[in-house]
């Protein structure tokens, strides 16, 4: 059987990630290739989405690791949080299928500390709307 | 190493000349088998130039359909666009690539 072929670019990059249940977890905001010493080839090693991966790939290298710093320390997880290894990714079709929760990918977790520190501190927003 | 910076970097062929962006990166799933995922995705070939717009965009892809003018000025770039395989590459600084290839030998990327 032929192996199968995908244009990064095209097929990966920007890709809806959803998370084992279905739910939306983000975007591929960049891909993480590894070099094989030996044979000198190049794999892709993991999928990146959140604010720092986005802003690496408009080329602000100083935004870039501030931001995954910042991120990696707001997000109770032990790993980057930006950083999702191919061994989650479950399939790359029309969107990315992760066998991770979206509770463990960068983006929610972003979105849940601006959740809990910022709109939850605004009065009235425990409150639903009437 | 980010695939964004591979998207980013030109290429310069045997004489030094340069050959362009690269616009897109051909992967193949014929890697080490990765638990969960399976053969992992390995760099075949990168699309070069400008000309690779098409590429990007999809109008190359067969199955495509599209307003007939726009899938042949797509078609006419494509055929102008450079396929370098990733075999070739000799050096990638994380900027600039070099090949052992002259550009003039570069044929387009396949559909």
């Amino acid at each position: 059987m032929e192996a199968r072929h995908l244009w990064a670019g095209l097929q990966l990059l920007d890709r809806q990630l959803l998370d084992r249940d279905g739910d939306m977890a983000g975007k591929v905001d960049d891909v993480e290739l590894a070099s094989d010493p030996d044979t000198g080839s190049l794999y892709v090693s993991a999928v990146l989405s959140g604010p720092g991966a986005l802003a690496g790939r408009f080329g602000w290298r100083r935004l870039s690791p501030w931001l995954r710093y910042v991120h990696r320390r707001v997000t109770p997880l032990d790993t980057d949080p930006t950083r999702v290894p191919l061994r989650y990714v479950a399939d790359i079709g029309d969107h990315v299928t992760l066998s991770l929760e979206r509770s463990q990918v960068g983006s929610e977790s972003t979105e849940r500390w601006v959740r809990d520190h910022l709109i939850g501190h605004i009065p009235g927003a425990s409150h639903a709307p009437e | 190493m980010l695939l964004s910076d591979l998207l980013r970097s030109r290429v310069r062929d045997a004489d030094g000349r340069d050959v362009g962006k690269v616009a897109d990166v051909r992967l193949v799933q014929d890697g080490p088998y990765v638990e969960g995922f399976g053969h992992a995705l390995r760099v075949e070939a990168l699309v070069v130039g400008r000309a690779g717009l098409g590429v990007r965009l999809g109008y190359h892809r067969k199955p495509v359909e599209g307003p007939l003018l726009v899938r042949r000025i797509f078609a006419a770039l494509e055929r102008r666009a450079r396929y370098l395989e990733w075999r070739d590459v000799t050096d990638w600084d994380g900027e600039t690539i070099t090949t052992r290839r002259r550009s003039g030998d570069l044929g387009p990327p396949p559909p």
